[in-house]
């Protein structure tokens, strides 16, 4: 076995793990995909390496434990000293999770094991074509392959966006990065809309780091991109975050602000009465005025508990986005790109934690209000673009311990047939139930440190990583695993940074910059 | 007398008190030995010089440039006997390292023979037809085994010495000294063919029967007597050798690496006197494997390459059975032949003896 991708031979043990002796020089990582070629049955199959660890030949008890006492000993004393015959003495134990093999062209999941000391190679780009056909539409990275990357573009497939997605990291091992990847692969597919929250003002311009970009700079931003924020950010499509009180329901307050039964029952009293001026009734009008109207209705409150509505109200009244000119609104256009094919961002970044509430709820509610309106409508639906509602920070609204009756959670429960898909970017994905981490069936995990968000995180997972927890804790920055049931198995994927894509990508935009249909707007 | 149960298996203090003593006269040399033999001997070593620990060691320097160092050795085992029948197996194997890493090796499956002992010098003529080494001496070797063992090693020596490149090393296991049983003119023709052809030639003794004033043995016994303490250094130990002389090496002392247990008796070949420092240099390179500190690591390597453990033997004994089975080779016979009695008596604590091991 000559071949420079030969890199051992396979000892153990069963369909559900396999092991392989590899030499001692050579430099295998956790993550790595192997492949055994079986000639006996024609198969090649492919094997995840799970761990690694250290062999030696000598049958001797505790050799290793005493050879290294020796080199502390002559260490100690400043002598020289080598391991000779290491190849023959040293080896390293493999130990894999089987994907599947490869018969005439064609991946199969693993149900028998290949033939004692099959060789162990290397997979080449012939054997590992295949997986082209699981890359999806929506391309994000290249297949990794432990530390390296084989030419093999990976991503997901866009009809898997409305049944929603999640993306888990750790800070620092390229959420962002990856978000700005998937959002540039969804605004070239022209095929699914984006909307996306940012809290922390990344997405447009890259943030604060200088050499970071954002996704105005896209080649397709000036068509296809949007943003509505209150920063004084520069660049085509940027306009105004105004939110009128008019689409404001009771749910979106309820995120910010607690409510005894007597006041929720007031406010839906207010909500009946006044239809879409509810919110602005409350606010304008004196409390004794307010009461009498009321109670002309036969609807009786309490004045203390109708003070602190009006309060409430009021303070709305403060959040800057939050206007009483029902003429303009940020929801109805932002619904309208979406519905389209576009990518919206809503910038947040200077808004308080609970402006930033009400704006995501409003903007996530008329959303699906609107495609479950047109599901309603013949003809109309099936013109839709499906579309996907990014929602950094997501713990803040899909805390597990704060219930499950939001917006939010009704995407969850309910988009994948309204074609709404939620995209849940958290850091702490053991903060959500996992009744929610079920229902996403696509998830991109990062480098995560926390064992427990490890542990979840695996459990609710489409395919079964369960033995993949070391190979989680030891992804490096932009490298990721992507689970989805379109997907043979766990797709580890090296992410495209950013900056290197537009590189990338500039060159094929040049020529055929492309400005949106006339009559769209 | 009565006798509790146990008492038996203990060793009386007086007793190791007295031994202990006897012990430590044997080693300081007040323990009388016969004197030795003066002038050159016709036994396994040429004489020693006299003042052994006063002889100058000599600094160990490392060469420059990586040679091929190739080692050999045999391995061999009784596997079964009776009476003045007997079935043996022998082999020899060599390993070539280039530096750290082992490059090739060469072990074949051992040679097997079943005679009888009273046809011992037939079996060894035989052997020997299509070499140009004969049996000068009468005396029957004292286990045919090694003698096979040691020709093996022997032929396996010359093929090396022919197909080797200039400045090659080739290390024996044991020294190289004469085998008295045959014609030294073959012999010391292929030293003197190795010394031509640039092949070094070293034999690494792993425990020397040499010692001091017949006493303190030479390995441990002999401690550098120069600044060189805590460095590499090597000495020669024997006197200077006739030109006409028999021995086929100079034996020296050898401190092969500065963490090393012991100094080694190594012997090189008498031809290639004006090259010790460089093969010297050549040994010490390749003994610095921190587990095998100061012993030439290739040499260890050729040892667990031709040896004949336990277990192979009894892989090979299986083999013998099942080919017996099929002829009419009485059963009782090989019961006979196999059956060690000791190992019917200690079976009892064999589990014990190997979980010591």
């Amino acid at each position: 076995m000559t071949s420079n991708r030969f890199i051992g031979r396979l000892i153990g043990k069963s369909v559900s793990e396999l092991s392989f002796r590899s030499f001692y020089a050579g430099h295998i990582s956790i993550g790595s995909i192997v492949m055994v070629d079986d000639d006996d049955t024609n198969r090649k199959y492919l094997l995840r390496v799970i761990d690694v660890s250290y062999g030696h030949e000598s049958s001797e008890a505790n050799w290793a434990e005493k050879v290294a006492g020796r080199m502390m000993e002559e260490d100690q004393k400043d002598r020289l000293y080598r391991i000779h015959d290491p190849e023959r003495r040293l080896y390293k134990i493999v130990k894999c999770s089987p994907l599947g093999y490869i018969q005439n062209n064609k991946f199969n999941r693993p149900r028998s094991i290949p033939t004692h000391f099959s060789p162990v190679l290397l997979p080449d780009m012939e054997t590992m074509e295949f997986l082209r056909e699981y890359s999806g539409d929506l391309i994000v990275g290249y297949l990794r392959c432990g530390e390296d990357t084989m030419d093999i573009s990976l991503g997901m497939d866009g009809s898997t966006l409305s049944q929603h997605v999640g993306i888990f990291a750790t800070t620092g091992m390229g959420k962002s990065n990856l978000m700005k990847v998937l959002a540039s692969a969804i605004m070239e597919s022209k095929e699914y809309g984006l909307l996306i929250f940012d809290p922390h003002g990344e997405y447009f311009d890259g943030g604060r780091e200088a050499d970071r970009k954002g996704l105005k700079d896209h080649p397709l931003a000036d068509s296809r991109f949007f943003t509505r924020t209150l920063r004084n950010l520069k660049g085509a499509q940027v306009d105004k975050l105004s939110i009128p009180f008019s689409e404001i329901e009771i749910e979106d307050i309820t995120q910010i602000f607690g409510f005894s039964q007597a006041q929720y029952e007031a406010l839906q009293a207010i909500r009946i009465k006044y239809g879409k001026e509810w919110l602005y009734k409350l606010c304008t009008k004196d409390l004794e005025s307010l009461l009498e109207e009321l109670q002309s209705s036969q609807l009786s409150f309490h004045e203390s508990t109708m003070a602190v509505l009006i309060r409430r109200a009021k303070r709305l009244l403060e959040f800057r986005t939050v206007n009483k000119d029902k003429s303009y609104s940020t929801v109805g256009d932002i619904l309208g790109k979406i519905q389209n094919g576009y990518t919206v961002l809503v910038d947040t970044a200077n808004l308080s934690q609970d402006e930033e509430t009400l704006v995501t709820s409003v903007i996530t509610r008329a959303v699906l209000k609107s495609y479950k309106r047109k599901y309603q409508t013949e003809g109309d639906f099936e013109k839709l673009s499906p579309c996907l509602i990014m929602l950094e920070e997501a713990q803040r609204v899909l805390m597990a311990s704060t219930g499950d009756t939001n917006i939010f959670h009704r995407i969850v429960r309910e988009g994948r047939k309204f074609k709404v898909g939620l995209g849940v970017i958290t850091q702490q994905p053991k903060l959500l139930s996992e009744e929610l981490l079920s229902q996403l069936n696509s998830m991109f995990i990062l480098g995560l440190a926390d064992e427990r968000d490890r542990n979840i995180v695996r459990s609710s997972s489409k395919q079964d990583i369960s033995s993949l927890s070391t190979e989680i804790q030891t992804l490096a920055a932009g490298e990721a695993l992507l689970t989805s049931p379109t997907v043979p198995f766990a797709l580890p994927i090296k992410v495209f940074l950013y900056e290197d894509y537009l590189k990338a990508i500039k060159t094929n935009y040049k020529q055929t910059v492309e400005k949106p249909a006339e009559d769209f707007f | 007398m009565q006798f509790q149960t146990g008492e038996h298996n203990y060793l009386r203090r007086s007793q190791a008190e007295s031994t202990a003593a006897e012990l430590g006269c044997l080693f300081s040399g007040t323990a009388p030995v016969p004197a030795m033999p003066k002038g050159e001997q016709s036994g396994s070593i040429p004489p020693l010089i006299d003042n052994l620990e006063d002889a100058p060691a000599l600094k160990i320097i490392f060469p420059q440039k990586k040679y091929e160092i190739l080692a050999i050795d045999g391995g061999s085992s009784v596997l079964a006997k009776g009476g003045n029948i007997e079935v043996i197996a022998w082999r020899a194997g060599c390993v070539s390292f280039d530096d750290i890493n082992r490059v090739d090796e060469k072990c074949p499956p051992p040679e097997i023979l079943a005679y009888n002992r009273l046809t011992v010098q037939d079996i060894l003529s035989d052997y020997l037809a299509d070499t140009d080494v004969t049996i000068v001496s009468q005396e029957q070797p004292i286990r045919l085994v090694d003698e096979l063992r040691w020709l093996e090693e022997w032929k396996l020596l010359s093929r090396l010495i022919e197909n080797s490149r200039p400045q090659s090393l080739i290390l024996i296991d044991g020294s190289l000294h004469l085998n008295p049983l045959y014609n030294a003119d073959s012999q010391h023709g292929l030293f003197k063919n190795a010394a031509e052809k640039k092949v070094y030639l070293a034999a690494v003794t792993k425990t020397s029967s040499l010692s001091i004033d017949r006493t303190t043995p030479i390995d441990i016994g002999i401690k550098n007597n120069t600044e060189l303490n805590n460095s590499i250094w090597y000495k020669k130990i024997n006197q200077k050798l006739k030109a006409d002389s028999l021995w086929l090496g100079d034996i020296y002392l050898a401190r092969l690496h500065s963490g090393a247990d012991k100094q080694y008796r190594v012997d090189l070949n008498r031809f290639d006197e004006d090259n010790t420092d460089e093969i010297m240099g050549m040994i010490a390179s390749v003994s610095d494997d921190v587990e095998f500190a100061g012993y030439p690591y290739p040499l260890a390597a050729a040892h667990r390459l031709a040896r004949i453990d336990s277990i192979f033997k009894q892989d090979m004994l299986n083999s013998l059975k099942i080919a017996l089975d099929n002829s009419d080779f009485s059963l009782e016979l090989w019961q006979y032949l196999t059956r060690d009695i000791h190992d019917k008596l200690n079976a009892d604590i064999m589990e014990l003896t190997h979980n010591d091991q």
